[in-house]
This record gives structure tokens, C-alpha cells and sequence, in this order.
């Protein structure tokens, strides 16, 4: 019997796409998009989340450095966040997978109408095996915007379509975290070549109805992930 | 002991490589296995060996592509699919090979295509040409034009007849099982992989005849065609796993795991 397909909230922070001296790097994107590709091939159902509307739009609109003043902020991310997703689709489409732009804001997952409605969408997409890719909206946003790393989006996120697994793109090169619900195992360090194996490994447990019940423990907090 | 392909730098390679090494269950493709395999491929290739690919895939290619469900049951539906499918998985190939610093280059052959003489020899050309040239042909069955009659019908046959036609040193079939099997695995906690094959004898194809399907598209018993193909034609042949690609690499380094065919001693 096939077994309900595994959900993975993929966490992309836009610094683990520069190269040491701050340079997006292509060959870094193309390396994510295969691994994530794959992941989908094989059966599991990816969200990513990601950040880099505001440097790439700074890029864009030729900054020198990333803005501060907030209305500069939320221009520069509505100039980004088309770039951002010209960049995954370009990617994604050379391993034939499409992707999906989903833009959302903190007061959605409290309103029950609201996050209903944006579960429903993410299923969908998810469900003809297209990869949403999510971000805050930055432009309509009233929160401090791209100041926590997208913490709350992704917590956020993983509770609204319980999510087995979280999956975090480390800084270096072919280096990914894995986080389950089941704290004992917390942060597991993968690599290209062992992560497809690990978790699969992992199907069965994280399957389990008492599994999704608990709470992903709070590794993803900003403070935690600086170190 | 020694085989001649066993760190021999300047023997030919035939590398043949089903589905199930390919794809997923559900069908769709394995990027990350492909890479490896092109990576491999291309290390024992910079080694001095001649690499020649033979490849399934490309229907399995072909229904993921379109989102098929279920699996193509006409032979129309299973040749539209091959169109597509082969397409893509050059696209793919080429990708990773390129990865690597090598070229590759796609060669569809039909069964009249290596035994009718002219053509024949338009194919050895080809092949040899293709090889001085310091490219990795990716061979696969012509399928969209490939009926009855001039089908070979499996790429285990297939690859053979290759190995046969560029007198390949060693013919290796990466597949889902690990060699052949004293006694079904599946169903006999205690069956052994026969190391090493010297003959095809009536024991070891009644062996063979008891494990069928799921062993890719014609199970052992077209594996032992291929090893009749490449004994009589003097070219060793091992069956192996093809999950880890790196077993290619210590293959020819001696350590070898799975079954070989060979009318040589060692």
C-alpha cells in the first residue's frame, strides 16, 4: 500500500545562495533545485520558503547596500520578490519541475477563513506536484519585514499544512539540517548524498498519527541559527 | 587473479543501465543516481577506459514527464512515450556529463541495424568514431520505430549485441538485483550470489528461470541471453547492483561484486 506522501517544509535563506564575497551564486541555486527536484521526483510533497526579495531587488535597482528606510524596504522586496522567483523557475525548469509564488502575511494563519483558504491553495499545488514557493508579502506587510528570517513564516507554514519534516539549507556548500517534531533527533546535518536516504529512512515514524501531533521544536529561532 | 578489463586502462566498457536503477518506484527519474552514474562514468573514462552507456528509461522518463499515472500498456502509447521520454533523458545526461567535462552522444539502434552487413559496419563505424573522438555514446533501442522483428526488445539484449559489435572487454548490467542467485532470494533466506559463471548450463538456467518480473523488463532469464550473447563472443559479463554507481569504479579496480559470465580464466 503506498503510504501518504511526505510533506517538507524546505527553509532557503538568501545568504546560503552568495558566494563568500556576498555574490549570488548560480551554481549554488542549481545544486538546491536538483536536490529539491529529486525529493519531489520521489514521491514527497516540497514547500520552500525563502528569502531574497529585498537583496535582489537592492541588485536590481543597482543599491550598493541593502535599504533601511521601511517604504524603500517594501519597494525594493516588490522588485525582488519577481527576480527571486524568475531565478527558481529558471532553475526549476531545468529538471522539469514548476513552481509556484505564494505570498503570505502573518495575520492570514490567525484568521480561521484565511488559512483555511491558503491550505487549500498549497494542497492543490502540492497535490499536481508543483512546488510552491513562499514568502512574505512583503509590500503589504505591516510587520518588521525580513528582520527574523522568515522564523515565524516557516513555523507558521509547517503547523498550517503539518508538515512532517523541516529542512534547512545550510551555509555551506551541500550541507542541509533536517528537523523532525521528535526533539531527541532535533538537527541532523545531511548531505547531498545522504539526504534522500535519511528521509526516507524516517517515513514510517514521522507517519505516525502521534507524531504530527507535536510541536516542531524551536531550532528554526533566529538566535539559535546564527550559531 | 586477474580478467583483462581489471585495471586495464585501455580496454572498452560497456555500461548497461535499466529503469529501475533510474527511476523511483513511482517511475520518476533519479536525478541524484544519474549524476553519480555520469560521474563514474566519466572518472573511469579520464582513466583511459573506452565508455559506452547503454540506457532504459526513457518511456519511465516519458510518463513522468507527462504525468502519467499508470504505466503505458500498448506498444503505440509505449513508443509515443520513448519519443518524449528520450528527449529528456539525453537532456539529462547531458547535464550531468557536461558537469563532468564530457560529451556525450545519443546512438538509437534497431536489431536489423547490427545484424544486416552495411549496416552493420555503419554502426561499428559510428561507435569507433565516436570513441577516438573521446565521446561516451549513450545507446539506447530505437523504440519509436522499433516493431515486431526488429526489436530487440530488451536493452540487456541489446547491450550485447553492442559489446559484441566494439569487442568490448567487459559488459556490465546494472540492475535492481545483486547477481545471480543460487535459489530465489525472495523466497530462500539461504540463497547464495554464484560468484563466477563459466558456463550456461541447464542448472544455472533453471536457477535463473525461477526469479522473473519485477527484475526490470524480462528478469534473469533475458540477463542469461545477454551472457550468451557476450560468452560466445568472448566478452566477460557481470550482473550487479546498480544502487550505489560506485560499484562500476571497484569493478574494475577487482573488487567486484554480483555474477560474472566469462569463458576466460582468470
Amino acid at each position: 500500500m503506498e503510504s501518504e506522501p511526505l510533506k517538507v517544509v524546505v527553509k532557503v535563506e538568501i545568504s546560503v545562495l552568495l558566494d563568500d564575497t556576498g555574490v549570488f551564486d548560480h551554481s549554488r541555486m542549481e545544486r538546491l533545485t536538483m536536490i529539491l527536484s529529486n525529493l519531489v521526483n520521489s514521491g514527497m510533497q516540497v514547500f520552500i520558503v525563502s528569502s531574497g526579495a529585498i537583496y535582489l531587488g537592492a541588485k536590481k535597482m543597482g543599491l550598493t547596500t541593502l535599504p533601511e528606510e521601511r517604504v524603500v524596504k517594501l519597494a525594493t522586496a516588490a522588485v525582488g520578490q519577481a527576480e527571486l522567483m524568475k531565478l527558481y523557475r529558471r532553475y526549476f525548469e531545468g529538471y522539469n519541475q514548476t513552481v509556484a509564488q505564494v505570498l503570505l502575511t502573518g495575520d492570514i494563519f490567525a484568521d480561521k477563513k484565511r488559512s483555511r483558504n491558503a491550505r487549500n491553495t498549497l494542497e492543490h499545488l502540492v497535490s499536481l506536484e508543483i512546488i510552491p514557493v513562499i514568502n512574505e508579502n512583503d509590500s503589504v506587510s505591516t510587520e518588521d519585514i525580513e528582520m527574523d528570517d522568515n522564523y515565524y513564516l516557516v513555523r507558521d507554514v509547517a503547523r498550517l499544512m503539518k508538515v512532517h519534516l523541516l529542512l534547512i539549507k545550510g551555509r555551506d556548500k551541500g550541507t542541509y539540517y533536517l528537523v523532525t517534531r521528535d526533539e531527541k533527533t532535533g538537527f541532523l546535518e545531511l548531505t547531498e548524498k545522504s539526504i534522500l536516504e535519511k528521509i526516507r529512512s524516517l517515513q514510517e515514524r514521522v507517519s505516525d498519527p502521534a507524531y504530527l501531533e507535536k510541536p516542531f521544536p524551536p531550532v528554526l529561532a533566529p538566535e539559535i541559527i546564527q550559531s | 587473479m586477474s580478467y583483462r578489463w581489471i585495471n586495464k586502462k585501455d580496454t572498452c566498457v560497456v555500461v548497461k543501465v535499466g529503469s529501475s536503477t533510474l527511476s523511483f518506484s513511482n517511475g520518476k527519474i533519479n536525478l541524484q543516481r544519474i549524476e553519480q552514474l555520469a560521474g563514474v562514468l566519466a572518472g573511469i573514462k579520464k582513466q583511459g577506459y573506452k565508455v559506452i552507456l547503454v540506457s532504459s528509461g526513457a518511456i519511465a522518463v516519458g510518463g513522468g514527464l507527462l504525468g502519467l499515472k499508470k504505466k503505458p500498456r500498448s506498444l503505440a502509447e509505449k513508443q509515443a512515450l520513448a519519443a518524449v521520454g528520450q528527449a529528456e533523458l539525453m537532456k539529462i545526461y547531458q547535464k550531468f556529463f557536461e558537469a563532468t567535462g564530457e560529451t556525450v552522444a545519443q546512438v538509437l539502434l534497431t536489431k536489423d541495424g547490427l545484424q544486416e552487413e552495411v549496416k552493420r559496419s555503419n554502426a561499428y563505424n559510428t561507435l569507433h568514431k565516436l570513441l577516438e573522438m573521446g565521446i561516451i555514446p549513450v545507446i539506447n533501442e530505437n523504440d519509436t520505430v522499433s516493431t515486431f522483428g526488429i526489436r530487440f526488445g530488451n536493452n540487456d539484449v541489446l547491450a550485447a549485441y553492442v559489446a559484441e559489435l566494439m569487442h568490448a572487454d567487459l559488459l556490465m548490467i546494472l540492475s535492481d538485483i545483486n547477481g545471480l542467485y543460487t535459489t530465489d532470494p525472495r523466497k530462500d533466506p539461504s540463497a547464495q550470489i554464484i560468484e563466477t559463471v563459466r558456463e550456461l548450463s541447464p542448472e544455472i538456467i533453471s536457477t535463473a528461470g525461477g526469479s522473473k518480473n519485477s527484475f526490470g523488463t524480462g528478469g534473469m532469464t533475458v540477463k542469461l541471453d545477454a551472457a550468451r550473447i557476450a560468452m560466445e563472443a568472448g566478452i566477460d559479463m557481470i550482473i550487479t547492483n546498480g544502487k550505489d554507481p560506485e560499484v562500476i569504479r571497484e569493478t574494475l579496480a577487482g573488487k567486484r561484486k554480483g555474477t560474472l559470465f566469462t569463458v576466460h580464466s582468470s
